[in-house]
This record gives structure tokens, C-alpha cells and sequence, in this order.
């Protein structure tokens, strides 16, 4: 049976916004190559490092909410969208936006190459190091915070998947394999900046020529046993997630979809989010998308590492915080009430997530006073405000509330523009 | 006429409790069958069976919808059924309209012919000034009519609607009435589950009791003939039944 792919809910967005994020993201990566060539090349390393760690700090909530349970399950089927149809959508997208992903670093990688093989060399501050461990961090609180909020309590992986509770437990790699994945290559990246932060004299130019070659073939050795060896596990999740779907108990409240559980409800899925936004607004999105990027281009060259700082605050301040108050939204509740926790249970776990949440905001901030980085707090205010307005609306709080969460957010970002410049 | 669903003897169980203790039940196509039932007396849950939303196996009963057995074929059985339940899952970024391109996809349907009757049964349901509005700007009323909305665009032969009076004005549930008798007179079956007298009497060709997992009353067309024009005496009926 032909899968329909022209409905919205099929992948909840149209059919031309893979290939808009394609691009946008390839752009995305190009400027930021452009302003990898531009800085003196004592900061190449350095900046390059950041900008990746930018990049890749998104993923591990997308994969994970592409890789499991598809996006609007229960409505597909109320719909009369058939199992087999929803597990291969969401196979679909998984692939789709993992190469939407890869092309942003992949063009500022080549981009950014230069002659003299600098890449890497001169990570010449603790700061450096700091943009993978915070990302690893937040990744670390986000599955912290999903056994949490099964049991009310640390328990094991399995809990949350597995045992009933949390879906067939054959899918347990689905949903951490991905996130594991990523923390394992920024292990390694963290690794030799502290490394070059204690014994620079380590590290000659000789080694770093080399590097890049031996750490390609280790990658890929790398990643053929990791594909080697769950490939099994991948492919049992995926039987066994189908399997729950066909038996029609999934879609109803069996399986919980992703944004739900792994985002605590709302929003959903921010890229789709926007890209509906976008696709409603036309063409003043198309107007408004131009602006930004022009804006962008015209920013990161000029003072590349206070923006980033900027914009590496705000995001983890963002995320951190919306997901702290999204805790107390509705749509939550019903996650972990069916996750198996009670109401006691559920304060707690509340609580311990946001503890959770919050440790990557507060150790940037630490961090930040300690560097005396102010374009960093700047963010981190800012991206408060900007979860709060982004809330707001959710939790249906008064409209004053909201406006100024946004108006402290503008007036960060326009502090942070006029800084940079 | 031709039977649309057949159950026999069907069981459902949460952990010790028996919901559902095998109930039969034949619907034929064209048929407007109304369960009533104390809260929690299992009227979801039977809906939910029905519309292969809960595990069967063979031990738990025999399902049949559309002459496809639903038990081994729950998937292929379901595209002959749209459930509406009590709470419809919709999503709360998409529009009204954006619901509808998705059953159009799904379901295989004309899109002209679908987009037609959407302005009638928008206009009978009064809101066509919504379709363009994302669900989670809508009051619950206003999102209970799309979902109804949706079953009557789906073309199915059999409908369940769960609670499908709940929350609606009088005029919405007058045209919601009309709009399930025009749905009959075109073949097409229905399950509601329903605590409105006057509206079971208003609409239904059989109306059964649900209590303690088992029918306690079943009147076909001719019994509840006897009742028109006289609510209460049903009320008092059903509540018998229920003890």
C-alpha cells in the first residue's frame, strides 16, 4: 500500500521543508566556514571548536524524537493512518534530518579547511572545552531526567523502557543509542582540549598533522563496530516498536509520542514548529528568514566568539528553562501519570529534573563570571526570557507576561549585536 | 441488510476487573445503536475494543468488521471504522483544514468531493470560521465538533463516537442529530456511547445497557418505539436495568 506523503500530519510539515532546512543549514554552515577563514588563525581552533559544538548541540533531542515513537501517532491513526505506514514515515525522517544535520558541519568543515592545517591547534582557553561538556552535560540531564520521571526516582534503564512501563523494552536502544552516540564523539574532542589546557607541549604541530588522519580511521572503525554491533538491537527496537503499533494498542495511550515524553509536551518540536510557522506566514517569513540570515552574516565576522557565546547561552538557557516550566503544563502530566508515576512521585521528579536542567545553565553561568564573559550571562538572561515567553502562551499566563519576556529577550539580543559589532 | 460488525462473546480486563464480561453484539449497516451505561460501566472500553484500539486474541472473543476478522487483522479491519473517542487526540499545531488534508491522505479520498461536504457539515456544525485556526486556539466545543466533523468526512461504513453530545450547545446538538440520521439513511453504521435519553430516543435504532460487563437491557426499534415522547419512563427503564 502506497504511504500518502503529501499530508501534513505525515510528517507534520510540508513536503519542501526538508529540502528549505537543507539549505538554510548548508548556508548556516558556509557563513560560519567564511568566519573560520577570517579570524586570525591563532583562533581557528578555537572558534571552529565552538561553532561545532553549536551545531551539534540540537541533535540529540532531535534524533531522539525522530527515532522513536512518530509525532502525532495517536491522531495518524484516529485519521486512519496504518501502523506500517507510521513507523516507515518516521524511518524516513530520521534519515531525512540526519542529512539536513550533517550538511552544516560538513560545509564549515570545508569551508574552513585552510593550508596550513591549523584546525584544532591553539585551543587556547578553558572555555573551549567547556561548549562539548555542557552540551554532554544537558544530554546527560535529559536521560537523567526520562528515568526520573518513569519511576519518580533514579532507577534503571530499563524502567523507562521495557518492563511495560515504557514500551516494548527491545526498543530501549531507539531511544538511548543515538544520545550515547553523541556524547561519545564529544568525549573525545572535550578530552584533547583538556589536554591542551594542561600539557599544550603534548600537542606540536607534527601530532595535530596526524590527528585528523588517525581520528578520521578511528572514527570510522569507530562506527562500523558500533553498526556492527547494533545494528541487531536497532533492528529488534524497530520490529518491536512496529509490533506494538500493529497491535493497535499502541496508538491510544500505550506508546507515548515523543514531544510528549521527551519534551514534556509542549512545544512541540521546535524546527517543525517554525517550519509550519514559516509555511503559514508566507512570504513575510520568507522576508523575515532573509533578514536573519543577513543579519547573521553580517554578525558572526565581526566578533565571532562573543556572539557564539551569546547565542551558546541563550540556547542552553533556553532549552533548560522551557523545559523546566513545561513540567507544570498539562500535556505532561499525562506523560508521567502513564509512565507509571503518581502525583507524589511526579512533584518529585519535577523537582529533581529541574535540579537536573538547571546544573548545565548554572555551570555555564559559573564559568562565564569566572571568565568574566559577560556576552555568555547576557545570553543566559536572555534565553530565560525567551523560555518564559515561549511558555507563556502554553501556560496560558497573562499577556504582559509574555511581552515582556520577549522584550527582555530583544533588548539581550540587541545588547549582544551592538556588543559584537 | 448485511451486518457491518459482529461480536461475540468479547472480553476485556484491567488487571482482576472485568470490564467487558462476553458481550455479543451484531450492527447492521445503516444502524444507530446507542449503549448506555453508568460512568465507568465500560462503554469507552467497548468502543475501544471496537475500534481494535485494545489487544483481542481469540480467548477474549470474535470481532468481525466488514467481514474482516479483527481479531488476526486489526489493522486491515480498522480502515472500515473511525473512532471518535471522549477526548479526540488532535494535534494542537495543525489546523482543522490541515486535519482534513491528512484523512484525504490517509483514507484515499476524492479531495474535491471531501472539500464539498466539509462546507456543509462545517456550516451544520458552524464552524467553518475555524478551519484555518490551529486546535489549540479553540475551546473544547469547538474542538469536539471538528473531531465529529472528521468522522462524517471519513467515509466509513461504521462510526463510533464516544460521548459525541458532550460539551455541544443545543443547536450543535441538534445538527450533530441530523447529520448522523443523513449519515444512516447513506448506509452508514453507528456505536454511541451516550447518556442522553431524549437523544438516544430521537436517534436510535437499538439502545443497550451496559452494567457490570453485561447487557442489562436491549431494545430494538419496535421497544423503544413504546417510549417515544416519553423520556423519563426511559430513564426509569435504563435505570433499572442498570439496579
Amino acid at each position: 500500500m502506497a504511504t500518502p506523503v503529501n499530508s501534513p500530519l505525515h510528517l507534520f510539515l510540508p513536503r519542501w521543508a526538508p529540502f528549505a532546512a537543507l539549505l538554510a543549514f548548508a548556508s548556516l554552515g558556509l557563513a560560519m566556514g567564511n568566519a573560520v577563514l577570517r579570524v586570525p588563525v591563532e583562533q581557528v581552533p578555537d572558534l571552529t571548536l565552538r561553532l561545532a559544538a553549536l551545531l551539534t548541540a540540537p541533535l540529540p533531542l532531535l534524533v531522539l524524537q525522530v527515532v522513536s515513537t512518530p509525532p502525532h501517532a495517536a491522531t495518524r491513526r484516529m485519521l486512519g493512518e496504518t501502523a506500517t505506514q507510521v513507523l516507515a514515515a518516521s524511518r524516513r525522517d530520521v534519515l531525512r534530518w540526519t542529512a539536513v544535520f550533517a550538511v552544516a558541519p560538513l560545509a564549515m568543515g570545508l569551508q574552513g579547511l585552510r593550508t596550513d592545517a591549523a584546525l584544532l591547534m591553539h585551543v587556547a582557553s578553558v572555555l573551549g572545552a567547556t561548549v562539548p561538556l555542557v552540551a554532554g552535560l544537558s544530554l546527560a540531564a535529559m536521560l537523567h531526567g526520562l528515568r526520573v520521571m518513569a519511576r519518580g526516582k533514579n532507577a534503571g534503564w530499563t524502567a523507562v523502557s521495557g518492563g511495560g512501563a515504557f514500551g516494548p523494552a527491545e526498543a530501549a536502544p531507539l531511544l538511548y543509542l543515538p544520545a550515547f552516540a553523541l556524547i561519545g564523539g564529544l568525549a573525545p574532542v572535550a578530552f584533547l582540549a583538556a589536554v591542551w589546557n594542561a600539557r599544550p607541549e603534548w600537542l606540536t604541530p607534527t601530532v595535530w598533522r596526524f590527528l585528523p588522519v588517525v581520528g578520521a580511521l578511528l572514527g570510522l572503525r569507530f562506527a562500523a563496530r558500533a553498526v556492527k554491533h547494533t545494528r541487531a538491537h536497532v533492528h529488534a527496537g524497530l520490529r518491536a516498536a512496529e509490533q506494538a503499533h500493529a497491535s493497535r494498542f499502541a496508538q491510544s495511550d500505550g506508546l507515548a509520542e515523543p514531544p510528549v515524553w521527551l519534551t514534556l509536551g509542549v512545544p512541540p518540536e521546535p524546527l517543525r514548529f517554525l517550519a509550519r510557522a514559516w509555511h503559514r506566514r508566507w512570504p513575510l517569513s520568507a522576508l523575515a528568514t532573509a533578514a536573519l540570515a543577513a543579519t547573521t552574516f553580517a554578525l558572526i565576522p565581526s566578533d565571532a566568539p562573543a556572539w557564539t557565546w551569546f547565542v551558546t547561552g541563550c540556547g542552553f538557557a533556553f532549552v533548560a528553562f522551557s523545559r523546566v516550566l513545561s513540567l507544570d503544563a498539562e500535556p505532561a502530566w499525562h506523560a508521567t501519570l502513564w509512565l507509571g508515576s503518581h502525583v507524589h512521585p511526579r512533584r518529585r521528579s519535577a523537582t529533581r529534573l529541574g535540579f537536573g536542567l538547571a546544573v548545565p545553565v548554572l555551570l555555564l553561568a559559573g564559568i562565564s563570571v569566572w571568565q568574566r564573559q559577560g556576552a555568555t550571562l547576557l545570553g543566559l538572561v536572555a534565553g530565560i526570557a525567551l523560555g518564559w515567553s515561549w511558555m507563556a502562551n502554553t501556560w496560558k499566563r497573562p499577556v504582559w507576561i509574555q511581552r515582556s519576556a520577549w522584550l527582555v529577550y530583544g533588548a539581550g539580543l540587541i545588547a549582544a549585536v551592538v556588543g559584537a559589532k | 441488510m448485511t451486518a457491518i460488525l459482529q461480536a461475540k462473546g468479547l472480553t476485556q480486563q484491567y488487571g482482576t476487573h472485568t470490564v467487558l464480561d462476553g458481550l455479543d453484539l451484531t450492527l447492521d449497516r445503516g444502524q444507530i445503536v446507542v449503549v448506555l451505561g453508568e460512568n465507568g460501566a465500560g462503554k469507552s472500553t467497548l468502543l475501544r475494543t471496537l475500534a481494535c484500539e485494545l489487544p483481542l486474541d481469540a480467548r477474549a472473543g470474535q470481532l468481525e468488521i466488514a467481514d474482516v476478522n479483527a481479531v488476526q487483522n486489526p489493522e486491515q479491519a480498522a480502515e472500515h471504522l473511525i473512532h471518535v473517542a471522549q477526548h479526540p487526540p488532535l494535534a494542537p499545531a495543525l489546523t482543522p483544514q490541515e486535519h482534513i488534508d491528512a484523512l484525504v491522505a490517509f483514507r484515499r479520498l476524492n479531495a474535491a468531493e471531501t472539500q464539498t461536504r466539509t462546507a456543509q457539515v462545517a456550516q451544520a456544525l458552524r464552524i467553518e470560521g475555524v478551519l484555518g485556526r490551529p486546535v489549540r486556539a479553540l475551546s473544547g466545543g469547538t474542538a469536539h465538533k471538528v473531531a465529529l466533523m472528521l468522522a462524517f468526512l471519513s467515509q466509513t461504513p461504521l462510526v463510533l463516537l464516544d460521548e459525541p453530545h458532550a460539551g455541544l450547545d443545543v443547536r450543535s446538538a441538534l445538527a450533530l442529530r441530523r447529520l448522523i440520521q443523513q449519515s444512516r439513511d447513506a448506509g452508514t453504521a453507528f456505536v454511541l456511547a451516550s447518556h442522553l435519553a431524549e437523544a438516544t430516543l430521537a436517534i436510535a435504532d437499538r439502545a443497550l445497557v451496559l452494567s457490570k460487563g453485561k447487557w442489562a437491557l436491549d431494545l430494538d426499534a419496535t421497544a423503544l418505539a413504546a417510549f417515544q415522547g416519553d423520556a423519563r419512563r426511559f430513564e426509569a427503564a435504563v435505570l433499572q436495568a442498570m439496579g
